[in-house]
């Protein structure tokens, strides 16, 4: 694999932003990823949006320069894109505001990972409120919350799911639990259920050598507020909005590597959605 | 599910078994108060944290006064091989000092005849989860003593760190029962001193940082028996309140709003925890304390007044029944924590009236006092002028009115918010001089910086937090990172400061006053200091091993009178040294704030004893020593 990789930190930021151009070179994709985000991306590149970066630039015929910050992903767009140390990254929600961002290149959403022998049925969200089922896994400031919430199964399971984090306080802090330690907790038992966006856990259900069974949401969250809270979600390539002039190209590069992107995305074992 | 199973283990379960079997017994109406009200009253003994039901710290001995306060000299001293926070003050009851630890919560009995020798010692097997859990070191605040009747013995009670509260036989040690009040897999720790009134002893909660909602807990002394359990939020008939709740002062509000004031479930984990001090007024038959911060921290993620956190109540002891609660600081965006210490005093209003008074130096930066018989609100006073997230506090209403550019909301980074979450006054325990009618406050001078932000994420993720940095108020040093606190004589009727003075570091742990004309407190960098009550002026001080964040106590023994503090530097403001940290934002910004007390102190645990020119049992050098042949 032919990837410019660059561990990006401290000293070698601050060159590389000095470096950049004001106009984005198409010869050169500056791609920003996390070290810290498996299975979409971690330190040595394995993860499946760092493949899909790589098919990108193969496509455009440029080099691929994958800035990985050792943050986590949240911070990619304010540490990243804003302070102009990338142009693109590989996997965010389509219509992401604080981007430009491409035709979805997939969909997926919201879904429940059992052991199989926990004959676990249903697919909406008001179906992890069972019998026998009373400790959820789930990785933190996402929807899972909200449907824990809602079927009053949150409060209870709470410390629980602080104990993933080693009760690390989390009052001004990022905290975040591993994907993979969403799913080694229901397969090791330590969790009935969990409830993660499909795309973070396909891998690890792929590979658990415990049976489990990974079951999508099929409907959406109406808050009390009335506001809609999506369980499905479709994926876009996103750009800065300084350098518009890359969205044709990596549009272009997302039809011409559709198959080798599909196979990514099935070798990785995510239930796609049609896109809607 | 049932949290409350007692437990009972190896030895203790006979005892608790006769216990129970003595409870049945017991149909005479409880007078163990009046007894500790009479034990009190001797000035000799101090019988709970603040000396009396009046929470005063206030010790009428004056043998030991301005003029000869420089002759204080170490009389003896006790390490309990602890580190960490020591926070509270040791028990004196007769010849006995009771003394309590930090986690491991080990309890000790010394013999004040002899305090070179350790009469008996209780150290619990607790779950080492704990330390995990406890959000700001691992700090317990003191002890509760029940003096006994004529069916059992005399009772120490302790709480530790993993939730239980524990009932000791106070002549052997001997655990007589222990149970869970909160579960540490829930989040829930222990560090208030637990408190006795009648045949009850309270306990509070800890653990508002992970989302534990807050309560108050009445046990029967004698068995651990469950009497009641009053919650901070959520239905009424889990407030426990009383029918005419808040009839007086219908504006502080009164039914369904523990429900109410919060969106959807959210009170199911709204903190109000109390872990501060309790007071209580046998005639009025209230006690008062102050529920915390609601959670989650963030103020975005709970909408409403969050009702009744941060409020200070009013309720039976016997019923657990709240006649008033007053609510500080609804929808806290500070952390400004409402559990505080309550002195009671007995003052004449601005109209020559003489009224029941409770008086409540807030972490918000505001002294309260209140009508303890009713709840009314007498006044509202900033604890220093350069409090600014509240222009005043309205007295007819009640309600704080906000500066905006203090405030905590999102798209705004808030500067120099006094105080900060540390508040201008925080756990310690203040003390009240009657005679000179002046509360003498021991405060921390500390401002912030709060920058909050939301980022989003994708598939419907998001983060919300805040960047927090501390710094000393406008007062201190900001360049250097010093001048940090104040200690202050506050007069509740007029409203003014009599004297005061600035302090290196906060007076964390808290104040004693004596009609010696002292005002006796310990400082973070390690010294017991008196000052001049009229005055302020520094009459002594002594260096002691560690930093305090405890409050001094007083007792005489032998027609002697001592003065007594813990030391062990920790708890919040010692966060950063005690676990090494130097990220300046970490600890809530406390350990930027407070950067430079390793330079002044390190760990430590123990009791340090003064009297005049040191005299002790020891003067005489043959008490204590080894004879060869004599039974040991």
């Amino acid at each position: 694999m032919l990837v410019d990789f660059r561990q990006v930190c401290g000293v070698g930021v601050a060159v590389l932003a000095l470096a950049s151009p004001a106009l984005a070179d198409t010869t050169n994709l500056r791609v920003c990823a996390s070290t810290k985000d498996a299975p979409f991306s971690d330190a040595q590149g394995r993860g499946f949006e760092n493949k899909i970066a790589q098919v990108l630039a193969d496509e455009m015929g440029a080099t691929l320069d994958l800035v990985m910050l050792e943050k986590d992903a949240i911070y990619l767009v304010r540490d990243g894109i804003e302070k102009d140390l990338c142009d693109v990254l590989i996997g965010v929600d389509a219509g992401d505001e604080r981007l430009l961002t491409t035709q979805p290149y997939y969909r997926s959403g919201y879904a429940f990972v059992t052991r199989q022998d926990r004959n676990f049925e249903g697919d909406k969200w008001q179906d992890v409120d069972q019998e026998g089922f009373d400790t959820f896994s789930y990785r933190l400031h996402s929807p899972a919350e909200t449907i824990l919430k809602y079927t009053g199964r949150y409060e209870y399971n709470l410390i629980y799911q602080a104990s993933l984090t080693n009760f690390e306080d989390r009052r001004n802090k990022y905290t975040q639990v591993e994907a993979s330690r969403v799913i080694t907790e229901v397969a090791d038992g330590g969790a009935d259920l969990a409830i993660v966006f499909a795309p973070e856990a396909a891998r690890y259900v792929r590979d658990s050598r415990e049976p489990l069974r990974m079951t999508l949401i099929t409907n959406e969250i109406e808050r009390s507020d009335g506001v809609i809270i999506p369980l499905q979600y479709s994926q876009s390539v996103g750009v800065s909005k300084t350098h518009p002039e890359l969205l044709g190209p990596i549009e272009q590069a997302l039809q011409s590597g559709k198959a080798r992107i599909d196979a990514i995305l099935t070798e990785e074992g995510i239930p796609l959605l049609p896109s809607s | 599910m049932n949290r409350n199973t007692p437990k009972v283990t190896g030895a203790s379960s006979l005892a608790m078994a006769v216990a129970m079997g003595l409870a049945v017994l017991t149909t005479a109406p409880a007078t163990a108060n009046d007894q500790l009200v009479e034990l009190a009253k001797d000035p000799a003994n101090w019988v709970m944290t603040g000396r009396d039901y009046n929470a005063q710290n206030y010790s009428e001995m004056t043998d030991i006064n301005k003029e000869n306060v420089k002759q204080l000299r170490p009389a003896w001293s006790f390490s309990t091989g602890v580190l960490h926070g020591h926070e509270g003050t040791p028990l004196v009851v007769g010849d006995r000092m009771f003394i309590h630890t930090p986690f491991p919560n080990t309890t000790f009995a010394l013999d004040l005849n002899e305090p070179g020798k350790i009469l008996w010692q209780n150290k619990p097997k607790q779950n080492p989860t704990a330390r995990t859990v406890a959000c700001c070191d691992v700090v317990n605040r003191g002890l509760a003593y029940w003096p006994g009747d004529d069916e059992v013995k005399p009772l120490i009670f302790r709480t530790q760190l993993d939730g239980h509260i524990v009932a000791m036989d106070a002549e052997t040690g001997e655990t007589r029962w222990i149970m869970e009040n909160s579960d540490i897999k829930v989040g829930s720790t222990l560090t208030i001193a637990p408190y006795v009134i009648k045949d009850l002893v309270l306990v509070g909660s800890s653990g508002a940082e992970l989302g534990v909602r807050g309560y108050v807990t009445a046990y029967d002394v004698k068995t651990g028996e469950k009497k009641w359990r009053a919650f901070a939020t959520g239905p009424d008939e889990e407030l426990l309140l009383a029918e005419d709740f808040n009839a007086p002062n219908p504006h502080y509000g009164q039914k369904n709003l523990g429900l109410e004031t919060w969106e959807g479930d959210a009170w199911k984990i709204g903190g109000g925890t109390n872990w501060g001090w309790y007071a209580y007024d046998p005639e009025v038959d209230l006690f008062y304390y102050g529920s915390g911060n609601p959670a989650p921290w963030n103020e975005t993620m709970r909408p409403g007044d969050n009702k009744w956190t941060m409020a200070i109540w009013g309720r039976e002891a016997t019923t657990g029944e709240a006649k008033f609660a007053y609510q500080k600081t609804p929808h806290d965006e500070w952390d400004y924590a409402g559990v505080n210490v309550m002195m009671l005093s007995e003052q004449e209003d601005k109209e020559g009236n003489m009224r029941k008074l409770l008086t409540h130096p807030d972490r918000n930066g505001i002294v309260y006092t209140l009508d303890r018989t009713n709840g009314d609100l007498i006044s509202a006073d900033k604890m220093d002028d350069t409090v600014n997230w509240v222009k005043e506090v309205q007295l007819d209403t009640g309600l704080p009115v906000r500066d905006p550019e203090f405030g905590t909301r999102m798209d705004h980074k808030a500067r120099d918010i006094c105080p900060s979450a540390m508040g201008y006054h925080n756990q310690g325990h203040d003390s009240y001089d009657p005679e000179r009618k002046v509360f003498m406050l021991g405060i921390n001078h500390i401002c912030m910086d709060w920058e909050p932000f939301m980022l989003p994420y994708r598939a419907g993720q998001f983060f919300v937090g805040a960047t927090l940095t501390m710094y000393p108020g406008p007062k201190g040093d900001r360049q250097n990172a010093l001048g940090l606190g104040q200690i202050k004589a506050y007069d509740a009727i007029s409203g003014e400061m009599k004297w005061e003075k600035m302090e290196r570091f906060s007076v964390w742990g808290g104040t004693m006053a004596t009609a010696g004309g002292l005002t006796f407190y310990g400082t973070l960098d390690g010294f017991i200091k008196a000052r001049d009550s009229d005055t302020g002026d520094l009459l002594w001080k002594f260096k002691l091993p560690s930093g305090v964040i405890g409050h001094p106590m007083t007792y005489k023994h032998d027609g002697r009178q001592y003065v007594a503090i813990m030391y062990g530097v920790g708890g919040w403001p010692g966060v950063g040294l005690v676990f090494d940290l130097a990220d300046p934002t970490a600890g809530l910004g406390s350990v930027g704030a407070f950067k430079r007390l390793q330079e002044f102190t390190q760990m430590g645990g123990g009791v340090m004893v003064f009297s005049l020119d040191g005299e002790s049992p020891y003067s005489d050098p043959n008490v204590g020593e080894y004879a060869p042949g004599e039974p040991a």
